[in-house]
């Protein structure tokens, strides 16, 4: 099997440091993300040069979601999904393991699977059907005696250009750099947050099939910094849900909570419970709060075994301040959240996480799935699907406004003025204290977890890391 | 009024979510023909000109609405429907919805987009056991304007719809699939009624 590493190229003696962390024009990149100021140029929503830096700086060495290893259950098993540009098969091979690799064949580059599911032995090439298996080694090459002689080829170095890949939670993230550190050493604190989410039973989560995708105009750090926390915005963009009584009028009730992230650019927000619960006329301090409001897509009976998987400070977190929304850097976002479906009715709860797809310095798509509690019985799994749907999701109740306005962005930050404005962080509860869970701002969520995204992408631009 | 003909969850031979009971094809000149052409018509008329509000009386309480998922697949897997949903609604749900743009504060579609949807290739057909029911497919072609952007959105798809009534005293719609042609949709919500 052939790894081909990606490792970040240090500047040459033709690049010099300076040229390299400069744009053509002569802007210093560290610039755009000003670190004393707290403000971020809207540059970075439309330059192709950028963008480009971005793809090779970012997207081949940081952890990109990619699948939920429930949609590959089986030896054989594939999807076909992208990092970055890059379109890549995930596929499971007989020995059980997820693999990465790209989709791109190592003789001339062909698309070797051109569905976007399906189970199979082998990927063979239709170009001139070079196969690979699972794993991605070159096992068959066609007339491979004729066209290269008995010795003319090595397959052993020949296999698909492969990333490491690696599960959290049911989750499938992918790296092409081997430098970088482990998925789990990346999420760091935050991993004690992301399995309270989506990994909190021992049967686990599963996906209600493929992801929706749809695709529009707007750069893909739009989508990215509003769900590494900005709490904000849901009292005024959200604002036909607070006229419904779906969200409660008084903003504070939906902004209190904590806030919390890592130097790596991850990012949640927590909601304090005891509002919401007194709204339903439930006292915190009444008996076990969990089973009176499980958490979503879950029963008591099911939020009575969480101790199973979960240590005991997670599951009195998610009974307190559960985590509802948050984000791994760079493009994995999520929400896990009890909110009423588009009918009012409060059923199931919303489970997706989703995936900020670049296409483009102007243009992204949106991967998003659906999960449900694997041990939950059917009609919940129902339920809990279609309230995902009618409110997170291409057709949500919420969502629908959300890409409304990263497209309105776009329109507005593109013109040669638009460009140079600067975008608003300074909104901060100051400094935060260090826990397990990472970073906390309690309070009102301000602009603390979404400074820690940019802080990170600064730094990456840059080639270095976030100093704490 | 029974719900045992509404079959919704299974998914027929080719893959196709959502079974039609077994029925009759309607000619043409059959009035239950016309009548369902008609609706069809009316529906799009009031879904173009943002009367949401009368639209919903043309629904069902029991309606179910589905949009699923397609996804590219080899030939031998069939057509690529899934049991994920773009849409998974109720009449209750649309009432929701349609109050929701009701606020003024529905920002996805305020300022609406302005649309167009052609309906075609209808086939009518009555069911067997049922003749207050009607299987009727329609092809749905939607033009979606949004701002002062001169590239035209397009959603298409088939629509496989039962309606429920008689020619005399109208038709109410009861279940629809919406079968989209699009893996990636190119929109930036799905934010319309299809």
């Amino acid at each position: 099997m052939t790894e081909t590493p990606v490792r970040p190229r240090p500047p040459t003696d033709t690049q010099t440091r300076s040229q390299r962390y400069r744009l053509a024009d002569g802007t210093s990149i560290g610039d755009l993300v000003d670190l004393d100021a707290r403000t971020v140029s809207a540059r970075l929503y439309s330059d192709a040069e950028l963008y480009e830096m971005e793809l090779e700086r970012i997207f081949t060495r940081n952890w990109v979601a990619v699948a939920h290893e429930s949609e590959i259950p089986r030896a054989g098993d594939y999807v076909t999904r992208y990092i970055g540009e890059d379109p890549v098969i995930v596929a499971r091979d007989r020995a059980g393991a997820v693999n990465v690799m790209l989709n791109s064949c190592s003789h001339r580059g062909m698309t070797v699977c051109r569905a976007e599911m399906g189970n199979t032995k082998f990927f063979r090439c239709p170009y001139h059907a070079w196969s690979y298996d699972a794993a991605g080694n070159l096992v068959a090459v066609s007339a491979q005696k004729e066209m290269y002689g008995e010795d003319g080829l090595d397959k052993s170095t020949l296999g698909l250009m492969r990333a490491r890949a690696e599960v959290f939670a049911g989750i499938v993230f992918a790296n092409w750099s081997p430098e970088a550190p482990s998925l789990l050493e990346d999420l760091g604190e935050y991993a004690w947050y992301l399995q309270m989410a989506f990994g909190r039973s021992s049967a686990g989560m599963e996906v209600l099939g493929p992801p929706q995708r749809w695709t529009f105009d707007s750069n893909w750090k739009v989508a990215a910094e509003q769900f590494a926390g900005d709490a904000y915005h849901t009292v005024m963009l959200h604002n036909s849900l607070c006229e419904l009584g779906v969200f409660p009028k008084d903003p504070t009730a939906i902004l209190h909570g904590v806030s919390a992230g890592t130097r790596r650019g991850h990012a949640l927000r927590c909601l304090d419970m005891e509002p919401v619960l007194a709204s339903m006329g439930v006292s915190a301090d009444q008996g076990d709060l969990l089973q009176q409001m499980p958490p979503p897509g879950m029963t008591p009976e099911l939020a009575a075994r969480l101790s199973e998987v979960l240590r005991p400070d997670q599951v009195e977190a998610l009974a307190k301040t559960p985590p509802v929304v948050g984000q791994v850097f760079p493009t994995m976002a999520w929400v896990n959240m009890s909110l009423p479906d588009a009918a009012g009715g409060m059923v199931g709860g919303v489970i997706t996480f989703r995936t900020w797809v670049p296409r483009g310095p102007e243009r992204m798509e949106i991967l998003s799935w659906t999960l449900v509690e694997k041990d939950a019985p059917e009609e919940l799994k129902q339920a809990t699907a279609r309230t995902t749907i009618q409110t997170f999701s291409d057709s949500g109740i919420f969502e629908q406004d959300d890409s409304e306005a990263w497209s309105a962005i776009q329109r507005s930050v593109r013109g040669v003025m638009g460009r140079r404005r600067k975008l608003i962080y300074t909104s901060t509860l100051g400094e935060p204290t260090v826990e397990e869970g990472g970073l906390h701002w309690r309070g009102i969520g301000r602009d603390d977890t979404q400074w820690l995204f940019w802080q990170r992408y600064r730094a990456l631009m840059l080639e270095s890391e976030v100093q704490s | 009024m029974t719900q045992a003909s509404l079959d919704i969850d299974a998914v027929d031979e080719s893959g196709v979510p959502g079974v039609f009971p077994p029925a009759t094809e309607l000619a043409a000149a059959d009035p239950r023909f016309e009548a369902a052409r008609r609706w069809l018509l009316r529906e799009a008329t009031l879904l173009d000109n943002l009367r949401q509000r009368e639209w919903l009386g043309l629904l069902h309480t029991d309606l179910r609405y589905q949009v699923p998922v397609r996804v590219t697949r080899w030939r031998t897997d069939g057509l690529g429907f899934t049991a994920a949903m773009h849409m998974d609604e109720t009449f209750g749900s649309f009432e929701g919805r349609v109050a929701r743009l009701e606020t003024n504060f529905a920002w996805g579609e305020d300022p609406p987009s302005r649309t167009r949807r052609m309906v075609s290739n209808i086939q009518v057909h009555q069911q067997t056991d049922d003749p207050d029911r009607l299987n009727v497919v329609s092809y749905l072609l939607l033009a979606r304007s949004r701002w002062d952007n001169p590239v035209y959105q397009w959603i298409s798809g088939e629509r496989r719809d039962i309606l429920i009534g008689s020619p005399e005293d109208g038709y109410r719609l009861i279940r629809r699939h919406v079968l989209l042609d699009q893996s990636n949709l190119g929109t930036v919500n799905m934010a319309l009624i299809l």
